[in-house]
């Protein structure tokens, strides 16, 4: 099936891609440039799209948007309309983990689109997801901190094994997400298996 | 052993409505609705029904493949698709009903229902909504 992917540049969405493109044609990667920093949708930031798309040769179809709170689901319809008229896509792909919230958000838009949905790392372990993105060779590092336990000193930090097991201790002592389905951090990929040189 | 019986078209999907059941699981085994043999049957304690995306209908055209579920003794789980299936193997009547969201704290996604969000007859319980979002403890409970 033709599919677009919602495309942050950070590890959920490459790593739904990464899934997709397994099983599925991916035709267009989809961005929303959210102006809004606590946006409950969209991750920011998105600095990194553009370099990666080049990276992954997939276009790259990419919004801005104000991020206010339903007129952000209205550009990401629009967006994903366009994508749909131009690509010819069947269907969208989400990075959604845990968030009943944007997953159902996205699906009302691909109903009213007519459009399949997936989120191939729905429900997923949070740890088991970390480690399966090291084991399958993606690179990613964290660009953004909120959460209690992670300081600016883990900007920029690539999170491999190790980095792994100090934010399963930061989950001990505070409770963070380790995933960051919370907004405890923002990633973006560095090296992914899609990449081409 | 549990068998898990999954019904959607896409294989892309195997992870967003199989995944997510059998990461609750210990020992179980995944068969997909069409090529269920007597012997999976035989062999299982128990049965779980997975669910499907919004468009995916495909097991409507086909419920002869669950034609077993008539004489099936064993305790019989289905979630969303899987509840409509055995609803309709019982005779229930399904009518056309949407639901996408969280509705008091559980996770909706069909485009069919019932009358009734749950279905407890004889050895067949079956939840409309997805309890492997946020209602993780009915599966646990159902192992």
């Amino acid at each position: 099936m033709k599919l677009g992917v919602l495309f942050s540049g950070g590890k959920d969405s490459n790593y739904a891609l990464y899934k997709a493109d397994k099983t599925d044609e991916v035709q267009v990667l989809i961005t929303l440039d959210s102006e809004n920093e606590e946006s409950y949708m969209f991750h920011t930031p998105i600095n990194a799209v553009e370099k990666q798309a080049k990276k992954l040769k997939i276009s790259l179809i990419k919004f801005k948007t104000k991020g206010e709170k339903e007129e952000e689901l209205k550009d990401l319809k629009k967006t994903i309309e366009k994508a749909k008229k131009e690509f010819k896509i069947k269907g969208v792909v989400t990075g959604a983990v845990a968030s009943t919230y944007q997953a159902s958000r996205v699906q009302k838009i691909c109903d009213e689109l007519d459009l399949w949905c997936f989120n191939p790392l729905w429900q997923m372990d949070q740890e088991k997801l970390l480690r399966d993105l090291i084991k399958d060779g993606f690179k990613f590092k964290i660009v953004k901190v909120a959460a209690d336990g992670l300081d600016d000193l883990w900007i920029n930090r690539i999170i491999d094994k190790k980095a792994v097991e100090e934010l399963i201790k930061l989950k001990e002592k505070y409770g963070i997400n380790i995933n960051g389905e919370g907004g405890e951090y923002e990633s973006e990929v560095v090296e992914s298996p899609l990449f081409r040189k | 052993m549990i068998l898990v019986i999954k019904v959607n078209k896409m294989k892309l999907h195997d992870e967003e409505f199989v995944r997510p059941v059998t990461d609750l699981l210990e020992n179980f085994k995944v068969v997909d609705y069409r090529k269920v043999k007597k012997e999976d049957l035989d062999k299982c304690d128990k049965v779980i029904i997975c669910g499907t995306a919004l468009k995916d209908n495909d097991y409507l055209e086909n419920l002869d493949k669950f034609s077993w579920l008539k004489e099936f003794k064993k305790p019989v789980l289905g979630i969303c698709a899987g509840m409509q299936i055995i609803g309709l193997i019982l005779g229930k009547e399904l009518i056309k009903n949407k639901r996408i969201g969280v509705f008091d704290n559980k996770y909706y996604l069909h485009s069919f229902s019932f009358k009734k969000d749950e279905l407890k007859e004889n050895n067949f319980t079956g939840y409309i909504y997805h309890p492997e979002v946020l209602n993780k403890n009915i599966l646990i409970a159902f192992k």
